[in-house]
């Protein structure tokens, strides 16, 4: 407990910090152009890595073949389509109990 | 700076607030968006070894749900301090973008003002006031407009994560709450691949960070975000010699409510 304490402070000073560092103490300077590009891969990257990291592994190993990657695949294919947070929870948790009802 | 000396835009003081109510309407469709993501956090804050209140105050300290998540699976996988605080930041690295892209209307606002304002520098409220911005110059109303859609937009967050832990343990297993964190980091993540850079870092990402699953201490996603990161630069890199017309570019696409 003690611990997690510590990690949420930690985060939430280290997020505040970086959400605050341009509009405050950098406020006269503008980023390189070569580090916005990587700061704007952020996002992507680790998102994808969110997605592989909590959808194909279950603490550290592969989830086995099942339902999820089947929702999961069609939950990415609505996003692709219609690139709208409503549309994608609701295809993927549809998809996902549709899938345990019928197997 | 005076509060004052930050109005001086003419009559009806420094702070329009109209404004508030204004942001806080752009912002809704995305807001309904987040009270169910909320909801999931919540939820699987509490089916984690993570501290159920502890889980709940991070989303008003924190308020970054990507990393709030993430902060959560490595919890519960055991992974050290370090590890789980490193990657959080990574995940949370993109602010950088957004506070630089904020940095001119914000050197309007009065500097007591800028951290707490900087507290609520969500993708979604980032993206409504960059949109805001474009057509309003008056520091008295982009200051409201800001705050209405950074503060509605918490607050379904709030509310969301406050019923998931509440309610957390009461939702039956056939839900398949769990399924809820992939889903919104695919909701997320599809449409941040906007150009041939950025599918490159996800592709990498996703890849590597599955490929480092054994990777010691839980560093999996890190050394995948951070490969994903580099790989697209370079493909940045190679596309683009002259970086100079992507300085106007706008930081991430908004997923639409």
């Amino acid at each position: 407990m003690a611990e997690q304490m510590f990690i949420v402070a930690f985060v939430a000073v280290g997020t505040l910090g970086l959400r605050a560092s341009m509009v405050t103490l950098l406020a006269d300077r503008t980023i390189p152009p070569r580090v916005e590009q990587a700061l704007s891969l952020v996002a992507p990257a680790v998102l994808a890595g969110l997605v592989a990291q909590t959808l194909f592994l279950d603490h550290g190993e592969f989830r086995p073949f099942g339902t999820w990657y089947v929702a999961g695949a069609i939950a990415a294919a609505v996003a692709w389509r219609t690139r709208s947070f409503g549309w994608t929870l609701l295809a993927g948790m549809g998809s996902v109990w549709l899938l345990e009802a019928l197997l | 700076m005076s509060v004052a000396g930050a109005a001086g835009q003419g009559s009806g003081g420094w702070f329009a607030t109209s404004g508030l109510v204004a942001g806080a309407r752009a912002i809704l469709p995305l807001s309904i968006g987040a009270f169910p993501f909320g909801l999931a956090y919540g939820v699987t804050v509490v089916e984690s070894s993570m501290n159920d209140l502890l889980g709940l105050v991070a989303s008003f300290i924190v308020l970054a749900g990507a990393a709030q998540l993430a902060v959560g699976d490595l919890i519960d996988q055991g992974a050290p301090w370090f590890v789980v605080v490193g990657t959080a930041l990574v995940i949370n690295a993109r602010f950088i973008m957004y506070s630089g892209a904020l940095a001119p209307s914000f050197s309007g606002y009065p500097k007591r003002w800028r951290i707490p304002l900087a507290h609520f520098m969500t993708d979604q409220a980032t993206v409504t006031s960059l949109l805001y911005n474009e057509r309003e110059r008056a520091p008295r109303k982009r200051l409201p407009y800001y705050l209405g859609a950074g503060l509605s937009f918490a607050a379904a967050w709030w509310i969301g994560t406050t019923i998931g832990v509440v309610i957390g343990t009461t939702i039956p297993a056939e839900l398949q709450v769990g399924f809820a964190a992939p889903l919104m980091f695919i909701a997320l993540a599809v449409p941040s691949i906007r150009d041939r850079a950025a599918l490159i870092a996800a592709a990498v990402g996703f890849s590597v960070t599955l490929i480092a699953r054994d990777a010691p201490m839980n560093t999996g996603l890190l050394i995948g975000a951070a490969t994903g990161i580099a790989f697209g630069t370079l493909a940045k890199i190679r596309t683009t010699p002259a970086v100079a017309d992507e300085r106007g570019e706008q930081p991430e696409e908004v997923p639409r409510g």
